[in-house]
């Protein structure tokens, strides 16, 4: 029949975007898909995911759906990191069309306790580092600030600068002075929400002095 | 009949990791899978991610492909392209439905009859 049209896409597939435990759909639209099927897969690791309505992984997160024959979607819930990647939409023509869109999958920034310091006590003068180590998709900015807005003192170049913030996740309190003293707040952020902070008490002992 | 050495399907590790072809004839590609249980068994051409079949079902578009299943052994999966061609050849995965995936490569060499004019 001269008259019945092959397969095609209606537009891309889109990027999906989207945040650890929560859901992700890619949207495949079709016309004219008469007797052809649809399938999708995992392009990265080649993870046959979906034939035409039927699951075919045992991943249980996996769902497909349609709507009539033009749109076809793919579904990952509680998505997880391992779920990023290259996702395919293909379509059994001779030979295959095919569309592809990626999966991210943001995970919010999280203060390693394990690998950051805890509060110090420390004589005067002397030099102390507090570690702040944030994991997180993307990668997190972890910043200092005082709990109470005083600058921060910082050294580059041998030179000393008062700042409200420093970017890093080691702040140097090169030999401390009692006024240094206080609550310090490492604050780590990656666009995620929520952004999360830890609590560092630094108290500087001295001699009495008369 | 469940081996007390793995839990859910596994390759026989006897099954080929290469096969070679003549252009023109049938090229079988074998999987030999143990408790597949419930899980299914596909095909995918590597080169461009093509599934070319799940279980029984065909779904690459192409005359020159089947599934074969033994009778006599139903855990040997055979994949027949028949008329090879040398754009054929390359990397072939038989997949499991496992979560993750299992997954056994076979690289499919074409070889054309070569004939040389002496004299």
């Amino acid at each position: 029949d001269g008259n019945v049209q092959e397969p095609s896409f209606v537009g891309p597939l889109k990027n999906v975007t989207s945040v650890i435990k929560r859901n992700a759909t890619f949207t495949c639209m079709v016309e004219h898909l008469g007797q052809y099927k649809v399938a999708w897969i995992k392009a990265d690791n080649k993870a046959i995911q979906a034939l035409h309505k039927q699951v075919i992984t045992n991943n249980n997160r996996v769902s497909v759906t349609h709507t009539g024959n033009r749109t076809w979607r793919l579904h990952i819930s509680n998505v997880q990191p391992s779920d990023r990647g290259q996702y395919m939409c293909q379509i059994n023509t001779a030979p295959m069309k095919v569309l592809g869109a990626y999966l991210d999958v943001h995970v919010p920034p999280d203060i390693i306790s394990t690998e950051s310091s805890r509060d110090i006590s420390v004589p005067e003068g002397s030099t102390k580092e507090l570690h702040c180590r944030a994991k997180g998709y993307p990668e997190p900015v972890v910043k200092w600030r005082r709990e109470d807005n005083q600058d921060l003192t910082v050294y580059d170049n041998k030179q000393t600068r008062k700042v409200k913030e420093f970017v890093g996740d080691t702040l140097v309190l090169r030999e401390i002075h009692r006024s240094e003293m206080g609550t310090y707040l490492c604050i780590a952020t990656n666009g995620v929400a929520p952004t999360v902070s830890k609590r560092f008490s630094v108290s500087v002992h001295f001699a009495p002095t008369v | 009949r469940v081996s007390g050495l793995y839990t859910g399907p596994y390759f026989d590790p006897s099954t080929p990791k290469t096969i070679t072809a003549q252009a023109g004839s049938s090229a079988f590609l074998l999987c030999k899978v143990k408790q597949l249980e419930n899980k299914s068994v596909s095909w995918v051409r590597r080169t461009d991610a093509h599934i070319l079949a799940v279980n029984q079902q065909i779904f690459i578009r192409d005359p020159r492909f089947h599934i074969r299943q033994a009778k006599r052994d139903p855990g040997l999966w055979t994949l027949q392209i028949r008329q090879v061609k040398k754009s054929d050849a390359g990397d072939y995965e038989c997949q499991i439905s496992t979560e993750p995936k299992r997954s056994w490569l076979i690289n499919l060499k074409v070889v054309v009859p070569e004939v040389k004019l002496i004299g």
